[in-house]
């Protein structure tokens, strides 16, 4: 039964040996470099000379064992004099086994402020196992009274340690971490905090205030006077692998000697990247402590301001000319963050706010199917998805879709119907034209034979003339007025009576003699 | 009551510097992806467009003993996560050795810094926080002896110019291998909404 234990690059294999029958055996180890899913080689083992025929249940393999994200199989056996256990193997990667050492850890005083120290681990260490890992230091600090209640968070070496009471007595531990690796931690170290702090106060609540990445740096400072301020950042990268980061703060150009509670940060700070920001209070050649640090990281914690938008109206539609927030001072989000566009769009008459979704796809965006002579107001509101991030809103612009496009609509139609009816009434027109003709000329119907002479007068001398004119006075007067023409259709019309009265009565005599022809034949047969 | 109040203080500044997680993990990718893309356009705009002639032989004889792992091998989602954090924390490590032979300015190697960081930092605060499996490690494993190869190489040639032509090649290389990865991930979501199909 064995074991590795590994500190940083310190990796000690321990076995358990109880020795049952009091037998006098000595110790023999071997190892061998794996790779990776390889099984174990029978040719390939190497003694670690160190620990040849040795009497302790433990072997230093830190000089053996170097290289420390590989896989090494070691293995340790027991040797009597005349005999030998076999091989009790095990398998390990050092980097994976290893705990993280204890870091030092002190409390400095410098100027009101309390700077933590934390050195690193490996500090001083001819070979280091984390020498490309960014270690992460947990704090544990309590007060040292008969009821301490602990308290844990993160830190960075070289940080400033805030709100300690003083003249009280404060413990701290720290350690150090990483995903896989624990760290042990640090020997308990106290300190009693230094008198009252009598200068110039802090400056408190720091908050960048950021829209469309026009950063401002807020603080609150209540000291009257005549104080001016200077302001510090830390890049987030060199805090995460700095062994001291009250070494790489900077000073922010433009903000290191303001009178106000504010300064524009916006010339230093990038889009990406995290930033911690601190202050001091300055008074002829009096500092204040450093205020508590404050993170920012812009592309989160940058507001976006409101869109500008234009409006077109067109036929039934809207165009919408979107300029992204920013746009209008020559610094457009869009270049910073993918935006889409919310647009709502409604009737001024009435309060529903119709929300519409537009995607970023080519503007102008255009809404179709809008009533005419209408007024529609719109309001667009970018937003970054990346983000989750939404603009503040954009004014809201209304615009009347104009009358003219209503006449655009309704002329054709009427058009169409005028048309239309233009059509019917010619169609109805020329028939009532043709009918009247074919009347005068070609009149269908004739007077029935029974009343040709009613009243002792060729009755249909006047008939059509009747027809035509309905008032009897018109029947005088055609009577009169022109009697030729009427006889001779009259002439004509008696003349195809008696055609048809002919026809028939042949018709009517044939069949009547064939009928005869018939009986006689039955009589016949 | 002396004690009155002074935990509360320690709190809030242990939480001012607490990376706070607020971050929308389900974008995570997306906005990776597309600081990836920026990570990959400087380090183009800082390489020569050709290999310097005292350089070719070097390149030519380069090997490395590691090789990042395959697709395959970090097919799941957190694995892949895991992955790309690696990269680019161990990329950052790289880029601090001493680069005054690799040529890039001050404020263009400020903002790769800031940029990988502030990845890194992202992803760490949506990854799980369940104790990693075997298997994952392996590929944080993977990853670091990859870079632990470039890393004696570097050494091995003193920092010297071509040393970090070649550095900025294999980092390219590990920034197109993301972009894969991103993608393939985003597109395994998108059969996710499907049923399964094998």
């Amino acid at each position: 039964m064995c074991n590795v234990d590994v500190v940083d690059t310190t990796i000690i294999l321990k076995w358990e040996w109880d020795n049952p029958c009091d037998l006098n055996v000595t110790f023999s180890t071997r190892y061998q470099q794996n790779q990776e899913n390889e099984e174990i080689s029978p040719d390939t083992w190497s003694a670690i000379l160190e620990c040849q025929d040795i009497t302790t249940t433990e072997c230093d393999l830190s000089s053996t064992i170097l290289e420390y994200l590989e896989n090494y199989t070691v293995g340790v056996r027991a040797d009597t004099t005349q005999d030998y256990s076999p091989w009790a193997d095990l398998t390990f990667c050092p980097f994976m086994n290893a705990k993280i050492g204890p870091p030092g850890v002190w409390l400095d005083s410098i100027n009101g402020n309390e700077k933590i120290i934390i050195l690193n681990p490996e500090i001083n260490k001819p070979v280091k196992m984390w020498e490309s890992e960014n270690l992460c230091y947990n704090l544990t600090i309590w007060k040292n009274s008969s009821h301490p209640e602990e308290k844990t968070g993160p830190v960075f070496p070289g940080q400033f340690i805030h709100d300690l009471e003083p003249e009280t007595t404060y413990c701290l531990k720290v350690n150090a971490f990483l995903p896989y690796n624990n760290g042990l931690y640090s020997p308990e170290y106290c300190k009693r905090t230094p008198k009252a702090w009598t200068g110039l106060p802090v400056p408190e609540h720091l908050q960048v205030h950021a829209l469309n990445m026009k950063c401002v740096l807020y603080w609150d400072y209540l000291y009257e006077g005549n104080v001016s301020f200077l302001v510090q950042s830390l890049f987030g990268h060199k805090s995460r692998s700095s062994p001291d980061i009250s070494k790489n703060w900077i000073n922010v150009s433009g903000c290191e000697n303001v009178q106000t509670a504010h300064c524009d940060i916006s010339d230093f700070v990038g889009f990406d990247g995290i930033y911690y920001f601190q202050i001091q209070a300055v008074q002829n050649h009096k500092k204040s402590p450093w205020s508590k640090m404050q993170r920012f990281e812009p592309h989160r914690d940058n507001n976006l301001g409101p869109p500008s938008i234009k409006l077109n109206a067109s036929e039934d539609s809207l165009q919408i000319s979107v300029a992204s927030p920013g746009e209008v001072e020559n610094n457009s989000m869009s270049k910073l963050y993918p935006l889409t566009y919310q647009i709502w769009y409604w009737p001024n008459s009435s309060y529903n706010k119709k929300k519409e979704f537009v995607d970023k796809t080519s503007p102008p965006y255009v809404i179709s199917g809008l009533s005419p002579s209408t007024l529609y107001c719109v309001q667009v509101q970018a937003f970054a998805q990346q983000y989750n991030k939404s603009s503040e809103f954009s004014n809201v612009s209304c615009i009347e879709i104009a009358k003219g496009n209503f006449l655009a609509v309704y002329i054709p139609i009427a058009i169409f119907v005028a048309v239309i009816l233009l059509i019917i009434g010619f169609i109805y027109f020329t028939h009532f034209i043709c009918k009247q003709v074919k009347y005068v000329f070609f009149p269908k119907c004739n007077p029935p034979l029974t009343i040709e002479n009613i009243g002792g007068k060729d009755v249909s001398s006047s008939y059509l003339l009747t027809s035509e004119e309905p008032t009897e006075d018109c029947v005088v007067i055609v009577d009169n007025s022109s009697p030729n023409d009427v006889d001779l259709v009259d002439v004509k019309d008696l003349r195809e009576q008696e055609e048809i009265s002919q026809d028939s009565g042949n018709y009517s005599n044939n069949s009547g003699s064939k009928g005869s022809l018939q009986t006689t034949e039955q009589k016949e047969t | 009551m002396i004690t009155k109040g002074w935990l509360l203080p320690i709190a809030l500044t242990m939480v001012l510097i607490t990376e706070v997680s607020s971050q929308d993990c389900g974008q995570l990718l997306a906005r990776l992806r597309q600081a990836n893309k920026a990570n990959l356009e400087l380090l183009n705009s800082k390489m020569n467009s050709t290999i310097p002639q005292q350089c070719i032989e070097g390149v030519f004889s380069f090997s490395l003993k590691n090789k990042l792992p395959t697709n395959r091998d970090v097919s799941e989602e957190e694995n892949a996560k895991v992955a790309i954090q690696e990269v680019l924390q161990q990329t950052g490590h790289i880029f601090r050795q001493n680069c005054t032979e690799m040529l890039w300015d001050e404020d263009s190697l400020r903002a790769f810094h800031a940029g990988l960081d502030q990845q890194s930092e992202n992803l760490k605060s949506c990854l799980s926080a369940s104790p990693r499996s075997r298997r994952i490690q392996l590929t944080s494993l993977r990853v670091k002896r990859y870079f632990r190869s470039l890393n004696d190489f570097l050494k091995e040639k003193e920092y010297n110019r071509c040393a970090w032509e070649i550095i900025q090649i294999q980092v390219k290389q590990c920034f197109l291998w993301i972009e894969k990865l991103i993608q393939e991930i985003q597109s395994k979501g998108m059969d996710a909404q499907i049923p399964a199909h094998i």
